[in-house]
């Protein structure tokens, strides 16, 4: 039996035309907190839907928990906790009904977790879900989902569309649960300052390919990034090596280019550079330039 | 699961208290002519579309849940097999649509019916009826892609199901089926494959459904035709007659004492003071029982005269009718098989005689209609022919062809009093409004044909199966409103 709990081999998927999971070899570990970051259309949800078994791939193999994901019995689903940033909660019903609902199918329901979380959100059980604001809606969501118990949270951008102290309830939720440090959670999103504080390793996807997977410090190792003045215009970008992303701010170039490419200081030396630094790298650079596309990096700095 | 059913009713409790408003609406708006109003074609027809309509409304708004993934996700992901978490909305969705719909029609629309009318097997054939049609509506809306399924499916099939229920259904069956595997295409390009599923248990469910259905229809029609021929003796030797004009006379659907009882009562509600004064039990002395003893002159029948009409009596509160009511036939010449008698009016007697032994100059047995006025003087209307076959299978094929059509015909027999029926003959401007509306399905047909970017193969067998299902509700039109036979009365066997 593997030793990983979510595993894809070489998974792909397209809409139309458009490739959202290309050739995506992936091995995630349990016991930990699993980051999934990219931007929009990167394919983070396709991903997740596919390991519920809530979609399937054009070709190639998923499993999650050790079982197939198309086709997960549903005794499975007890140990899996699921929300998504669209997941609509049904708004006829009120916050009790609902519980009533999610404890008629989740065998380990923990009533009193459940309650504890509503009561730390102020709203009456009572009310409709239809009444409830965004993050109240999210919050009940997360309520529900962690009382279920489940051995592994899949969460798909949680706080979308949250303002802070609700992003803050969210992870405070995560952070300061017992249960979820022995337990896996697969956190997707596109903003990369959630991951650093929770991550305990990161899967970086661009265009539905694994651009880097590792935990924070190695995902930033990955990228060095170079603030460069030129005393003419730079345009030899095709010839950076490594070149991952770069912009033009006030005649100051930035690039970020991959870490295997060494010391560029020589290089950009040779290029008529006025001036040459190595900035302090951080997650959400990092991030940034292993999820840009090269058409826009190019168009962003070569053309401005 | 239970509680699944449950939260899911109550998502639907606000839609099921609209049907019911509408419902009441209906009965509002109708008030006491709804009996009236159900029994012509034209408002069978209104109350018909706006229950499919309403029913397929609801399966749309479940639909809605079920095929959007991030509404479904909700549901989905459970420790529950799809199947039967489809199966708890579906539940949850015919309770409703039982409390929506077939509840209203049989306690609203039954109930007016029963208030102002009694009910008949025929009434309670058109509400099972229309309530397949309703499930029908609700189970295509309930898919994907419903602006452009169930537009075609419906354009095409409404003109059917409102007039042919039973070949309708199979329409609905094959048509569903050639969608399904057709449109294979534009449901593998949808998001996930849950969708699919759930519009691959629904369209391979809808079959399934629909020939429970049939099945019910035709046991319906089974235990109706054995209550008529096994258990009530009255009706043996029943027959109905074919004209060769395309009207028909159901004679001896009820027993002929109250046939009579329901001339009688005619007359009487034409005088108040005789009416209030009517109860149900009387005696009536029918004179012709026996048929063989009975001989008839040609034109030489003689009623009996408004003095003779007055002997009849109220005693003790009991109408008593005596052997002078009825029409006298002097004797002379051939025997006769079987003669009926109704009024056509206040003032005219109609007899309807038949001589087996007697040919027609083609050869054919044949009926007489006679003509019987106030004053005894008779004139013979029209010779009528009969062909040979049984009413019987006339009456099941019918039957088979359109539960709907032939309900609606024995509601109208058994609702007429003078027990002459002309059948429901749809309007002509109605009858070209179906072929309107067929040609209209052709031409949708036609454009979902490109929109679904279909291969060559693939987009002749969709038109194909298309326009065939509209050619079969042609033919079953011309089958239906044009009976082919004049049969002959099962008397003949006794002669």
């Amino acid at each position: 039996m593997s030793e990983f709990i979510v595993e894809t081999h070489q998974l792909t998927k397209s809409y139309a035309d458009k490739k959202v999971l290309d050739n995506l070899t992936l091995q995630l570990e349990p016991g930990l907190v699993h980051g999934i970051v990219g931007n929009n259309g990167a394919g983070k949800s396709t991903l997740l839907k596919i390991l519920l078994g809530l979609s399937s791939a054009d070709s190639g193999s998923s499993q999650i928990m050790h079982c197939d994901s198309q086709t997960i019995k549903p005794a499975l689903r007890t140990a899996i906790g699921y929300i998504n940033a669209d997941y609509q909660l049904p708004e006829h019903l009120n916050i009790s009904q609902l519980a009533q609902l999610q404890k008629a199918h989740f065998v380990d329901w923990d009533q009193a977790l459940f309650e504890q979380i509503i009561a730390s959100i102020d709203v009456n059980q009572k009310h409709h879900v239809g009444q409830l604001s965004r993050g109240q809606k999210t919050s009940v969501n997360l309520a529900l989902t962690m009382a279920q118990k489940p051995k592994l949270l899949i969460l798909d951008e949680p706080t979308a569309g949250l303002d802070m102290s609700s992003q803050q309830f969210v992870f405070d939720m995560l952070l300061t649960n017992d249960y979820f440090e022995k337990h896996t959670i697969l956190y997707c999103t596109h903003r990369s300052e959630e991951l650093e504080r929770i991550a305990d390793n990161v899967v970086v996807l661009n265009n539905g390919k694994l651009v880097a997977q590792g935990d924070v410090n190695h995902i930033i190792n990955q990228v060095s990034h170079w603030r460069v003045c030129f005393d003419s215009p730079f345009k030899q970008l095709s010839t950076v090596p490594g070149l991952l992303s770069s912009r033009l701010m006030d005649d100051v170039y930035y690039f970020s280019v991959n870490s295997f490419a060494g010391d560029l200081t020589d290089f950009f030396n040779q290029n008529t550079a006025a001036e040459v630094q190595q900035i302090q790298p951080n997650f959400a650079k990092a991030v940034a330039a292993l999820t840009n596309t090269t058409t826009t990096r190019v168009k962003l700095a070569g053309e401005v | 699961m239970k509680a699944l059913i449950h939260a899911e009713f109550l998502r639907l409790k606000p839609l099921t208290i609209r049907c019911l408003g509408l419902n009441l609406l209906i009965l509002l708006l109708v008030g006491e002519r709804l009996p009236a109003f159900l029994l012509s074609g034209q408002g069978l027809f209104i109350v018909t579309i706006i229950y499919a309509v309403a029913a397929t409304l609801t399966g749309i708004h479940q639909g809605s849940l079920l095929n959007q993934p991030n509404q479904r996700a909700f549901l989905f992901h459970r420790p529950i097999a799809p199947v039967a978490i489809c199966n708890g909305v579906v539940a949850a969705a015919m309770a409703s649509f039982t409390l929506a719909f077939v509840l209203p029609l049989v306690v609203i629309v039954g109930g007016a019916l029963w208030w102002f009318q009694s009910v008949t097997l025929g009434h309670l054939n058109v509400f099972f009826d229309i309530t397949v049609l309703c499930f029908c509506c609700y189970l295509a809306g309930l898919l994907k892609h419903q602006t452009q399924i169930l537009v075609g499916a419906l354009i095409v099939l409404l003109p059917l199901f409102m007039v042919f229920v039973g070949i309708g259904s199979i329409a609905l069956m094959l048509l569903c089926l050639a969608l399904f595997m057709l449109n294979r295409r534009m449901f593998s390009a949808s998001e996930t494959r849950k969708i699919d599923s759930l519009s691959q248990a629904v369209l391979l469910s809808m079959p399934l459904q629909l020939v429970c259905m049939l099945v019910l229809s035709f046991a319906f029609a089974l235990i109706y035709q054995l209550s008529i021929n096994l258990f009530d003796d009255k009706h043996k030797g029943d027959w109905m007659t074919y004209w060769s004009d395309g009207s028909y006379q159901q004679i001896s659907r009820v027993p002929r004492e109250q046939r009579v009882q329901l001339l009688l009562n005619r007359d009487i509600a034409q005088n108040p003071d005789m009416s209030a004064q009517l109860l149900p039990n009387f005696v009536y002395q029918y004179p012709f029982n026996n048929a063989h003893e009975i001989t008839y002159f040609k034109g030489n029948a003689v009623l009996p005269t408004d003095d003779k009409r007055d002997t009849l009596a109220l005693n003790n509160n009991q109408l008593t009718v005596s052997s002078t009511f009825a029409i006298t036939l002097k004797a002379g010449g051939d025997k006769i098989s079987s003669i009926d008698v109704f009024y056509d009016s206040a003032e005219t007697l109609i007899a309807i005689v038949y001589q087996p032994q007697i040919l027609s100059e083609n050869g054919l047995p044949f009926a007489q209609i006679i003509e019987i006025d106030a004053h005894g003087k008779t004139l013979i209307d029209r010779i009528i022919e009969f062909e040979s076959g049984w009413p019987l299978t006339y009456q099941l094929r019918h039957f088979i062809m359109s539960p709907l059509l032939a309900g609606l015909n024995t509601l109208l027999v058994e609702q007429n009093p003078n027990r002459f029926a002309n059948g429901f003959q749809p309007q002509k401007p109605v009858l070209w409004l179906m072929i309107l509306v067929c040609l209209m399905s052709l031409w949708l047909t036609h454009r979902l044909v490109d929109k679904l970017a279909m291969t060559k193969k693939e987009r002749l067998c969709w038109l194909a199966i298309n326009t065939l299902t509209g050619v079969i509700g042609l033919l079953t039109l011309l089958l239906i409103y044009r009976p082919f036979k004049n049969t002959t009365p099962e008397v003949q066997n006794s002669t």
